[in-house]
C-alpha cells in the first residue's frame, strides 16, 4: 500500500473529494445535456420526407409542362408524382416545424410509402375523394391526435391554420423495420382528389414529388438546384435542408462551445481555490515530506495527479449521470415531440472532455505557483507557506472604522474577491452574451412589420380578390385610400447568419406619393421608379444593410453568392432612389411593369389600405374581424406583432430556460465554494455569536459579502455585454443600417439569473451551517 | 445582580450522563471580582457558559436583575451578551484577517469614529498604542489577550466573563493580563474562571468547583482574597 498514492488523500476526505466530484460532475451533466439536446433539434431533417425524395413548386399557379418534363427524362429520376397536399405545423423543443401532407391519389400513397420503407400501422389509408389523412405516429404523437380526431383551423389556427375544412385522421403510419431500420421518414397524406375538387381547397397549385434511383439521388438533387430552380420554380431538397440543418448546428456549437469554455473556466478556478484551501490545510504534510526529503517537483505532481484522479472520475460520473439524463429526455420530452435523438452522439463528448482537462491544467498550474513558494523551515515552525509570505502581510494598512462591513473583508481578502467576481462576470458574460445577442438580433428585425402601423394588406389567399370584397373595403369609412400592389420581397441581413424579409410592393406611379405621405417617408436621394421600368426606391436601412446605391442592379439572376439571401424579387432591377428617413423598412417598384413581365404577372395584386387619420386601430379591427377568411389574407401590425412576440417569446423561453439550467450549476458550483469559505470562517461567526451577534445579523452579513462580489462579477459582466453590445452595433449592424435597442430590458433580464441564484443558493448554505452554529463548541475549540 | 438559582447542566453521551453543573445557586453583586476555582473539568468553564447565556441549563434559573433567562428569547439572550456581557476566552479568538483596532471595534456598540477614538485610547491604555494596525498574527501571545480584553470592554457591559484568561500565557504576562482585568472592577463586574488561584489574590470571593458541585464560596475563600471589594456586594453561594 502506497501512502502517497494520489487517490489516498481523498479516500480519508470523502466530504472534500464529494464536492470537487460534484462540480466537475454537474457541470459536466449541464454541458452535455445541452449539447445534446440543441444537437439533436437539426436531427429532424433526416426524418423529413426530403429524405427519401424531392420536390419541385411553382412560383406561379401551375408547373411548366416544359419544366415537368425536363424533369421526367432527365436520367436517374424514377418518377414523378403530383402533389396538391398543405403544410401544418407541428410543435418541436424550439417553436414549432412544418409537416407537408401530400395531396396524392391512393396509389401514389402505397407507391411513396413503399420507396421510403413506411408501413401502415394502425386504421386504414384514405379514400379517394374524401376528407380523411394518414400520418405517421411520430407526427400523430407530437400532435395528440388519434384516429378519429378532426384536425381544422377552427380547432387550432396555430397548428392547422391551412386547413380550412376539416379533415379526419383515418390511419397512423410506421417505419417497417424489414425495409430499412433507425428512424422511420415522417410522412403524412391526404386525398389528392379530395384537395382538387374541394371548393375551399381548390384551385391551387400543384407541385411535383421527384423520386430518383437510389444510385442517381445526389445527381438528381444537382440537377434540380441547378437547372430547375429558378424565378418560375422553387426546389426542396434534402442537400439544402441538410445545408440549413449544419448552419444550425454551427451556431449551436459557436453558442455554446463559448459557453463551455466559459463553465470550464469557471470550474477550473472553483476547483483551483478549492485546492487552494485545501493546500493551506495540509501546509503541515506537505513541509514535513518536503523536509523529509520529497522534491517540490514531486509534491506538484503528487497534487496535480490528485486533482487529476478526482476530475476524472467526476467526468465519467458526470457522463454516466448525463446519458441517463439525456436518455430520459428522448424517452419522455423527445418521444412525445416525436423528436430523434441519437444518446451516443459524438459532439456532447467532445465538448465535456476538454472541461477535465482544463481544470487538471489550471490546477497544475496554480499548485505549481504555491508551492514556489514552500519553505519547509516556516511551514513546520510556524504553518506558513514561507517567510516571505508573512512579511508580505506586515506591509498593510490603516485600519478600517467598520471592520465587519463586506468591503473591509474583500480589502483583506482580494484574491478572494476576484476570483467570486471574476467567476460571476465570466458566468454571466459566457451565458448571457450569445441569449443577448440572439435577443437583439430578434429585436433588430422587428422594423420589418414597422410600415403595418400605416398601411393594412388584404390578400387574395388563393386566386384574385373577389370584386365584392374590393367594393366592400372600398365603402368602409375609415378606408381612406385602397391601392392595388404587387407584392415582392427583400431580405435584410441581421448578423449573425440571421436575416429578414422585408416588403417591396409593386405601386402605380399615381398611388406612390399617397403611401410615402402616409409613411412619412420622403425619397432622400435620386428618383422614383417610373411607370412601365424595372426601377426600384428603398428605404436607406435597406440600401445600407445590402450595400445599394442608386444606379446598382438588383434581384433576378443577380442574386448575392451569400446562399443566405434569397430576394423574392423575380426580375433584375434598377435601384433608383433611396428613401429617407431609414424606418420603416420598405420599397417601391413600377406595378405597371409587374403586372406585364412575365416573371411576375402570375403575382395575383393585393390591395394596401390607407387608413383615414385617427381610424387606423377602427380599421384593422373591422378587417381583422369582418374581412379575414380562408379567401382572404389579413395583415395589420397587431396580427404581425403578435406572430413577432411567439416568435421572440419561444426563442426567448427556451434559451432562457437553458440559461437557468447553466447558472444552477454555476449556483451550485460558487455556492459549495462559499460553503467551504463559511466554513473556514466558522470560529469567527463563533465568537462574534458568543460576543452577541445574532444568527441573523451573521447571515445577512455573509449574503451582503456575498452579494456585493455577486453584484460586482454582475456589473462587470454586464458591462462587458454592453460593450460587446456596443461593438457588435457599431462593427457589424450600423453599417448595415440596423440597430440594437440597447434600452431594451428583456435582454437584459437575461443577466439576472445567474447573480440571483448565486446569492439564494449561498443564503441557504449560510443560514443551514449558521443555523447549527455553536458558539461554546468554538470557544472551547470542539467545532 | 446575577443570580443562578439550583443550576444543573447534564450531558448525555448515549446511555449515561453526566453532570457538568450540579444544583448550583449564587448571587453575584455588582462591581465584584468572583474567581471560580477548580480543577480540570469541574465544570467551571460550563458554569460561566450558564451564568453568561450562552448555554440553557438542563434545570434551574439564571437571573439578571431579577429577568429569567427562560423567559427570554434567543434574540434577547444574544442582545443581553451583546450589551451587558464582554467575554474573555482561553484562547483570544482574534479575527485574524483584522487589525488589533478592528477586533476591538467589533464589539462596539455602533461602529463610526467616536467609538475607533474610544478603541484607540483603551488599546493606548492597554499599552497598544503602536500596535493598533497590526494583525494579531504580528502581536505576541498578551498583546492577542490585552486585544481580546479591549473587545470586552469596548462597549462597557455591566459584566465581564473571563474563562481562563491566562491559560496559555507565561506567569509575568498572565499577572499583567489579569491585572488590566481586574482594574475593571470600577465599571462592572469581573466573572474569571481559572485553575490558577494566584490569579484570584484579589478577587472578593471566591467560589470552587469539583465535580460540578460547588464546595466553596465567599467568605471560606477568605485565605486567597487579600483585598478587599471596591465596592460592597460579595457574591454568596447558597445550599453548600
Amino acid at each position: 500500500m502506497n501512502p502517497l498514492a494520489p487517490t489516498t488523500y481523498y479516500r480519508r476526505h470523502k466530504a472534500g473529494a464529494l464536492v470537487l466530484l460534484a462540480i466537475v460532475g454537474l457541470a459536466t451533466v449541464a454541458v452535455f445535456v445541452l449539447v445534446s439536446v440543441l444537437d439533436a433539434v437539426p436531427l429532424r431533417a433526416n426524418v423529413s420526407y426530403l429524405n427519401k425524395l424531392s420536390r419541385v413548386i411553382p412560383v406561379g399557379d401551375a408547373l411548366d409542362p416544359g419544366i415537368v418534363s425536363q424533369i421526367q427524362t432527365y436520367p436517374g429520376v424514377e418518377r414523378t408524382i403530383p402533389d396538391d397536399g398543405l403544410w401544418i405545423s407541428l410543435p418541436t423543443l424550439l417553436g414549432t416545424d412544418s409537416q407537408r401532407l401530400l395531396g396524392v391519389s391512393g396509389q401514389d400513397a402505397d407507391y411513396l410509402m413503399q420507396h421510403c420503407g413506411v408501413r401502415l400501422k394502425e386504421g386504414r389509408m384514405f379514400e379517394p375523394r374524401r376528407n380523411e389523412f394518414v400520418l405517421s405516429e411520430e407526427v400523430a404523437r407530437a400532435l395528440n391526435l388519434k384516429i378519429g380526431d378532426v384536425i381544422a383551423r377552427e380547432v387550432d389556427r396555430m397548428y392547422y391554420g391551412a386547413v380550412p375544412d376539416p379533415l379526419v385522421l383515418v390511419g397512423i403510419l410506421e417505419g417497417d423495420p424489414e425495409v430499412s431500420t433507425g428512424p422511420s421518414v415522417r410522412l403524412a397524406f391526404v386525398s389528392g382528389e379530395y384537395m382538387t375538387s374541394h371548393e375551399l381547397y381548390a384551385p391551387r397549385p400543384t407541385s411535383l414529388i421527384v423520386l430518383a434511383e437510389p444510385e442517381r439521388r445526389a445527381a438528381v438533387d444537382e440537377f434540380l438546384e441547378t437547372t430547375i430552380d429558378t424565378q418560375y420554380t422553387d426546389v426542396e431538397t434534402f442537400a439544402e435542408i441538410a445545408r440549413f440543418a449544419r448552419m444550425g448546428r454551427a451556431m449551436v456549437y459557436a453558442v455554446f462551445g463559448t459557453v463551455n469554455c466559459v463553465v470550464a473556466v469557471v470550474v477550473a478556478l472553483v476547483v483551483g481555490a478549492i485546492n487552494q484551501i485545501a493546500i493551506a490545510k495540509r501546509l503541515g504534510e506537505l513541509g514535513l515530506l518536503h523536509a523529509l526529503g520529497h522534491h517540490k517537483v514531486r509534491l506538484v505532481r503528487r497534487m496535480t495527479l490528485e486533482t487529476a484522479v478526482v476530475a476524472s472520475i467526476g467526468t465519467l460520473v458526470g457522463l454516466g449521470t448525463a446519458l441517463l439524463v439525456v436518455s430520459a429526455i428522448k424517452a419522455s420530452l423527445f418521444y412525445n415531440l416525436g423528436m430523434e435523438m441519437n444518446v451516443f452522439n459524438l459532439a456532447p463528448f467532445l465538448f465535456v472532455l476538454p472541461m477535465p482537462a482544463v481544470v487538471v491544467a489550471l490546477s497544475y498550474r496554480s499548485i505549481g505557483r504555491t508551492f514556489a513558494r514552500l519553505d519547509a523551515v516556516s511551514i513546520v515552525e510556524r504553518g506558513q507557506l514561507s517567510a516571505e509570505g508573512s512579511r508580505d502581510h506586515q506591509a498593510t494598512v490603516r485600519s478600517s472604522v467598520r471592520p465587519l462591513s463586506s468591503l473591509t473583508f474583500y480589502l483583506r481578502h482580494r484574491r478572494r474577491g476576484i476570483l467570486l467576481v471574476l467567476s460571476t462576470a465570466l458566468m454571466v458574460v459566457g451565458t448571457t452574451l450569445p441569449v443577448y445577442l440572439l435577443s437583439a438580433m430578434t429585436s433588430a428585425m422587428k422594423p420589418y412589420f414597422e410600415h403595418l402601423q400605416y398601411l393594412s394588406e388584404v390578400s387574395p389567399i388563393q386566386s384574385e380578390l373577389d370584386p365584392g370584397v374590393t367594393s366592400q373595403i372600398r365603402n368602409q369609412p375609415a378606408v381612406a385610400y385602397t391601392i392595388p400592389a404587387i407584392r415582392l420581397g427583400m431580405w435584410m441581413i441581421v448578423p449573425p447568419g440571421g436575416g429578414t424579409d422585408v416588403r417591396v410592393y409593386g405601386v402605380t406611379e399615381g398611388d406612390l406619393p399617397i403611401l410615402l405621405q402616409s409613411l412619412g417617408m420622403r425619397v432622400q436621394e435620386g428618383r422614383p421608379p417610373r411607370p412601365h421600368s424595372n426601377e426600384i426606391v428603398l428605404s436607406s436601412a435597406i440600401a445600407a444593410n445590402r450595400g445599394l446605391h442608386v444606379g446598382d442592379v438588383v434581384g433576378g439572376e443577380t442574386g448575392s453568392d451569400d446562399n443566405l439571401i434569397v430576394d423574392d424579387l423575380p426580375v433584375e432591377m434598377v435601384v433608383t432612389g433611396i428613401l429617407s428617413p431609414d424606418r420603416p423598412w420598405v420599397g417601391f417598384a413600377s406595378y405597371e411593369y409587374l403586372r406585364s413581365h412575365e416573371a411576375a404577372s402570375a403575382r395575383t395584386p393585393l390591395l394596401l389600405l390607407v387608413p383615414r387619420e385617427g381610424h387606423k386601430q377602427e380599421l384593422d379591427h373591422w378587417l381583422e374581424g369582418s374581412l379575414a377568411s380562408n379567401h382572404i389574407g389579413i395583415a395589420t401590425y397587431a396580427t404581425k406583432e403578435r406572430e413577432y412576440r411567439e416568435m421572440t417569446t419561444s426563442v426567448s423561453l427556451t434559451f432562457g430556460l437553458l440559461e437557468c439550467m447553466i447558472a444552477a450549476v454555476a449556483a451550485v458550483a460558487l455556492a459549495t465554494l462559499n460553503y467551504i469559505f463559511v466554513l473556514q470562517r466558522k470560529e469567527e461567526f463563533g465568537v462574534l455569536h458568543a460576543i452577541g451577534r445574532s444568527r441573523r445579523w451573521l447571515v445577512s452579513r455573509l449574503i451582503g459579502e456575498m452579494g456585493s462580489v455577486a453584484g460586482m462579477g454582475w456589473m462587470a459582466g454586464v458591462v462587458v455585454c454592453g460593450a460587446g453590445l456596443i461593438g457588435v452595433q457599431m462593427l457589424f449592424y450600423a453599417p448595415r443600417g440596423l440597430n440594437l435597442s440597447i434600452l431594451n430590458l428583456i435582454p437584459w433580464l437575461f443577466t439576472t439569473p445567474l447573480p440571483v441564484s448565486m446569492v439564494l443558493s449561498s443564503a441557504v448554505t449560510v443560514t443551514r451551517i449558521l443555523s447549527r452554529l455553536d458558539p461554546v463548541s468554538v470557544v472551547e475549540r470542539r467545532a | 445582580m446575577l443570580q443562578a438559582e439550583d443550576l444543573t447542566l447534564t450531558y448525555r453521551d448515549g446511555a449515561s450522563t453526566l453532570d457538568a453543573v450540579h444544583d448550583v445557586s449564587l448571587t453575584i453583586g455588582d462591581y465584584q471580582f468572583v474567581g471560580i476555582l477548580g480543577p480540570s473539568g469541574s465544570g467551571k468553564s460550563s458554569l460561566l457558559y450558564l451564568l453568561s447565556g450562552l448555554r440553557k441549563p438542563t434545570s434551574g434559573e439564571v437571573y439578571l436583575d431579577d429577568r429569567p433567562y427562560s423567559r427570554m428569547s434567543d434574540r434577547e439572550r444574544v442582545a443581553l451578551r451583546r450589551t451587558e456581557f464582554g467575554f474573555v476566552f482561553q484562547q483570544h479568538f482574534l479575527i485574524n484577517y483584522l487589525t488589533a483596532l478592528e477586533n476591538v471595534m467589533v464589539a462596539a456598540p455602533v461602529q463610526d469614529r467616536a467609538h475607533a477614538a474610544q478603541a484607540r485610547a483603551l488599546l493606548a491604555d492597554l499599552g497598544l498604542k503602536d500596535k493598533l494596525h497590526r494583525f494579531p498574527y504580528e502581536l505576541s501571545g498578551g498583546e492577542r489577550q490585552r486585544v481580546a480584553i479591549a473587545r470586552a470592554m469596548i462597549h462597557r457591559p455591566r459584566v465581564i466573563f473571563a474563562d481562563e484568561p491566562t491559560g496559555l500565557l507565561d506567569r509575568r504576562t498572565g499577572l499583567q493580563v489579569m491585572s488590566l482585568l481586574r482594574s475593571y472592577r470600577e465599571q462592572g463586574s469581573l466573572i474569571a474562571v481559572t485553575h490558577n488561584p494566584e490569579i484570584l489574590t484579589e478577587a472578593n470571593s471566591v467560589i470552587r468547583l469539583r465535580d460540578g458541585r460547588l464546595v466553596m464560596a465567599g467568605e471560606r475563600s477568605a485565605r486567597i482574597i487579600r483585598e478587599p471589594a471596591l465596592k460592597p456586594g460579595p457574591a454568596v453561594a447558597h445550599g453548600e
